[in-house]
């Protein structure tokens, strides 16, 4: 909770999310939180202990896949990939996202 | 599918995948850190920030392998890997309850592999459930077969596809100029093998020509007798033997392993039967199967089968007088029924033991389970839940009934080699198979995990009501509800008790038999004494009067053989049985118990050659049998059931052996022999003893004594024979023990049997006793050391234990009795019941619960106080 935890978001959508932003290339795991937090301009951080079992998910869902590969500074770092899957997933789950989101604003938006 | 291949790849790889994710993370971290440090923060700070900002490294980890392998799992994993540890570090006690299960689970699994192979296992035929058995049943009960010309009638069943009839009996086959040799023959028809669904495994099958009347003599081999007689020659096809003196070529070998019917050595078609055209329609001695159909039920075969056996009935009123034709799938012949209250019965002593070993295993899990409290109490006040305890306890369980269930099974591998070599060849059937089959192991593994359970769950619900609080005092040792555990290890105690008591009243029963027949047979010595067989071929000795010629022929011969001191010849041996036949008594009605009684023809030196003396009177004489002569002896049971007085003098009447012969002509009984044992079942029963002359069996017993080498004796013995009639084989040559031996072998492998697992329940009890009195002593020390402190006895001392312990043994040998009463209705053995059986079975468990005693008894009285008052107060 509190900082750790981006604000109430609906299950399933941390995944989307990090599938979204595995759209342009690979990424680590790093580099996904810090993607999420600069586009969302602070709103959505994610902590570790949300981040990781997020990855580990897709992983066994075979969405995305990941290798070692050395980092910016030379470090040892898993970066992560889309599959073909995942690609296909990330089409349907945003759809059906922003259908949910678009139900969402009629109820809210009907006085 | 790719998902769980996925998963079953981090199971291979979990170490490997942990390291990677905690390096990630420590990657993380450091990015984080750098950031921080860029931001302006000092080094220190920075790690302590992200640490912060970051959250649980360990939570994060946790989370990350709980989405590959369900925390279920890995709590079970976790329990088995802690149970594992706590057996490995207590080795006695793991090896006794093991030892206990492996026992009960083995003798559960031994009985039921048998009576899977008795009763289960469909006949190993294709398609058994299309294919059907027909015959005849008379109004009194007696099942028999068809006729030659019902069999033929019924070849025009529409709802039957193919018919075979088959008809076992014994040839005599030989090489030229080779002594015969007595081997199981089958008669079937041409379509037989195909309808069952084999073929010989070399040369060919009969087909219809070979199946006329009047064809060329031809036989299939048995592998057997192919191996024993050809040498497994591959060139046996086209060879010649002399099956029953007529020359027969040999046209195929079936496969090993086959002796359809029942233990067939060789088959011949059945057009070769002699007198089988003749047959009468009255003449029912043909077994008949068929295969139904493709569009025909059953139920559609027996209505069109039994309508054509209502037409018999009216055309043929004599022959078909009192007869029903029966129509039955062809397992429901062959197999055992799985209903019928022996083999119930039987299955359900496998099940009694293994009940016994988990009540066993659950005292011993009880008297335990007060060494685990405090572990209990600090696991519960960490926060587990009940539910988790029981859990993990339970997991322990399994794991020791799944070491007892491999214990048990490697154990039941050899109780069912055992009894596969207990059946003697003789009378096995080719289909009785004991290989452990789909069911076998079913039922294994429903009993293993069943057993975790049964013994388990209460020690479990026991041990993890622990009050914590007042466990993790000092002396936690009255943590564990005192009275309600005392309780239910009383009722183990009763239920092992009143089971092993069952178990004994059996073997009382089985036992009081075996010995009585033992001590029986010791009338005579049988170390001198060889046996065989001799069946003269019915149709070149069709007469009595013929056979009775080639007996005494026989007898002339061998009075001239220096080697053998004395031989007789008889229609049945000692334990071997014998026709059963109604008696009339000149001048009184018969006594009940002489109203059926077994009749033996013997030759006049049948005494003289056992070495058996007459009680009373004397034996026949040479010309015993004919007119002037008709002389009969009796043993001492007939006499002592004779009313009246002296049965010497007295004369009897036998009935025929069907109502259609005219009875015996009056006999004068002339001596009374000993109660020699005669039937293979019964202990000693009433025996009347005939001339041979008076009814030559078909069938012949020769017993001769022979002072030297048996082996030599036998040859001698066939050389004789060979010379009167060279197709005349001798067979079933034993030493007198082996015959008496082998005509009894179901009683007594019944009796090794029961013995055996009344032993081990038993055994089981008195170690269960022992660990209840044992462990009752270790709890009560500090109590018997005040008492002993006070000033009291070491007698008394004693008594305090063993009062307990007996009062267990009370209700338990009173649940016994009970118990016993309920198995005797249920599964009518009444003999069990007797009070003196019931006595000492009952004395028997108290000596052993007794001995268990007396052990913790003796280490009570020698409690130190000073020790015992230190300890625990």
């Amino acid at each position: 909770m509190g900082a750790n935890e981006p604000p109430d978001l609906l299950p399933g959508t941390l995944e989307l999310l990090i599938l979204k932003s595995l759209v342009r290339g690979e990424v680590h795991g790093y580099g996904i939180a810090q993607h999420l937090r600069t586009v969302s301009d602070d709103v959505l951080v994610v902590g570790e202990s949300s981040l990781y079992p997020a990855l580990q998910r897709l992983l066994v869902k075979g969405l995305v896949k990941a290798s070692w590969g050395a980092s910016e500074n030379n470090r040892r770092a898993r970066y992560y990939a889309l599959t073909a899957a995942g690609r296909r997933h990330l089409a349907a789950e945003r759809k059906a996202f922003d259908h949910l989101i678009l139900a969402i604003h009629k109820v809210l938006d009907t006085a | 599918m790719g998902e769980w291949l996925r998963r079953a790849l981090y199971l291979l790889r979990h170490r490997q995948i942990r390291d990677e994710l905690a390096e990630e993370i420590a990657f993380h971290r450091a990015m984080k850190e750098r950031e921080l440090t860029g931001s302006g923060l000092a080094p220190g700070d920075a790690a302590r920030e992200a640490q912060r900002a970051l959250g649980n490294d360990l939570l994060a980890r946790d989370r990350a392998r709980d989405v590959w392998i369900a925390p279920r799992i890995q709590d079970l994993a976790q329990d088995l890997r802690f149970a594992a540890r706590l057996f490995v570090k207590e080795p006695g006690f793991t090896a006794v309850a093991v030892l206990a299960l492996g026992l009960g689970i083995g003798v559960n699994n031994t009985l039921f592999t048998i009576f899977n192979a008795f009763c289960l296992k469909a006949v190993p035929i294709v398609a058994p459930d299309r294919v059907i058995y027909v015959g005849t049943q008379t109004v009194d009960g007696r099942g028999r077969g068809l006729s030659f010309p019902e069999f033929q009638d019924l070849l025009a069943t529409r709802r039957v596809a193919a018919l075979a009839a088959f008809s076992d009996s014994a040839a005599s086959v030989r090489d030229e100029g080779r002594a015969a040799e007595r081997v199981r023959r089958t008669h079937i028809s041409a379509p037989g093998f195909g309808l069952i669904g084999e073929a010989p495994a070399i040369g060919r099958d009969f087909t219809e020509e070979d199946d006329r009347p009047g064809a060329p003599p031809v036989a299939i081999l048995g592998a057997s007798l192919w191996r024993s007689r050809h040498g497994s020659d591959p060139a046996v096809v086209g060879r010649t033997l002399i099956v029953d003196g007529v020359v027969t070529s040999v046209i195929g070998v079936m496969r090993d392993g086959l002796g359809f019917p029942h233990s067939a050595e060789i088959w011949q078609p059945l057009g070769a039967m002699p007198g089988l055209a003749a047959q009468p329609r009255h003449a029912r001695t043909l077994e008949v199967i068929g295969r139904l159909a493709d569009d025909a039920s059953g139920d559609s075969a027996r209505a069109e089968i039994e309508a054509a056996g209502q037409r018999w009935a009216s055309d043929h009123r004599a022959a078909n007088e009192g007869v029903r034709v029966t129509v039955v799938p062809i397992n429901e012949r062959y197999m055992q029924s799985p209903t019928h209250p022996a083999w119930i019965a039987f299955a359900l002593t496998g099940l009694l033991t293994v009940i016994i070993a988990c009540a066993n295993v659950a005292n011993l899990l009880l008297a335990r389970a007060v060494t685990r409290t405090r572990e209990i109490a600090v696991r519960t006040s960490l926060g587990a839940t009940r539910v988790r305890v029981v859990r993990q306890l339970l997991a322990e369980s399994s794991l020791l009934a799944l070491a007892g269930g491999f214990l048990g099974f490697i154990l039941s591998l050899a109780g069912v080699r055992a009894m596969d070599r207990a059946i003697p060849a003789a009378v096995r059937s080719y289909r009785l198979d004991f290989s452990m089959d789909g069911a076998v192991f079913s039922v294994l593994a429903v009993v293993c995990l069943s057993t975790a359970f049964l013994f388990g769950l209460v020690p479990a619900l026991q041990v993890s009501n622990a009050r914590a609080a007042d466990a993790l005092k000092e002396s936690g040792r009255t943590a564990i509800g005192g009275v309600r555990v005392r309780r239910w290890t009383t009722a183990f105690l009763v239920v092992e008790f009143a089971l092993t008591l069952i178990l004994l009243a059996g073997v009382g029963d089985t036992l009081a038999g075996y010995l009585e027949r033992r001590r029986a047979d010791r009338l005579f010595d049988p170390s001198p004494l060889l046996t065989m067989m001799i069946t003269p071929a019915a149709q070149r000795y069709p007469a009595p009067e013929q056979r009775m010629n080639l007996y005494e022929r026989l007898g002339e011969r061998l009075s001239d053989v220096g080697a053998l001191s004395a031989w007789t010849l008889a229609s049945a041996l000692p334990a071997g049985g014998g026709a059963m036949r109604a008696i009339e008594i000149d001048g009184a009605p018969a006594p009940r118990a002489l109203r059926d009684v077994r009749v033996v023809s013997v030759s006049d030196t049948y005494f003289s050659t056992l070495g058996v003396q007459l009680l009373a009177g004397r034996p026949f004489t040479t010309a015993g049998g004919s007119t002037g002569s008709l002389n009969a002896v009796v043993n001492e049971r007939f006499a002592a059931a004779f009313t009246g007085n002296d049965v010497l003098g007295r004369r009897i009447r036998l009935a025929g052996p069907s109502a259609a012969t005219p009875p015996s002509p009056w006999l004068t009984i002339v001596g009374v022999a000993p109660g020699v044992r005669q039937s293979p079942r019964i202990e000693v029963e009433p025996v009347v003893y005939l001339p041979l002359r008076m009814d030559p069996p078909a069938t012949a017993a020769l017993i001769v004594r022979t002072p030297s080498d048996p082996a030599a004796s036998a040859r001698l013995v066939r050389e004789e024979l060979r010379a009167l009639d060279p197709d005349l084989p001798i067979y079933r040559v034993l030493p007198m023990d082996d015959a008496i031996a082998e005509a009894s072998w179901n009683a007594r492998v019944s009796a090794t049997a029961i013995t055996t697992i009344s032993i081990i329940a038993l055994c089981l009890s008195l170690v269960g006793l022992y660990a209840v009195t044992a462990h009752a002593v270790a709890q009560r020390t500090p109590e018997l050391g005040v008492r002993i402190a006070l000033g009291a006895s070491g007698s008394r001392i004693g008594w305090l234990v063993l009062r307990r312990a007996l009062g267990q043994l009370a209700l338990g040998l009173a649940a016994g009795l009970v118990c016993t009463l309920a198995w005797s209705r249920l599964f009518r053995t009444s003999v069990w019941f007797e009070p003196l059986n019931l006595a000492g079975g009952m004395l028997v468990v108290v000596v052993v619960a007794m001995a268990a005693c007396l052990v913790p008894a003796r280490r009570a009285m020698r409690v130190d106080p000073v020790l015992a008052l230190r300890n625990g107060v």
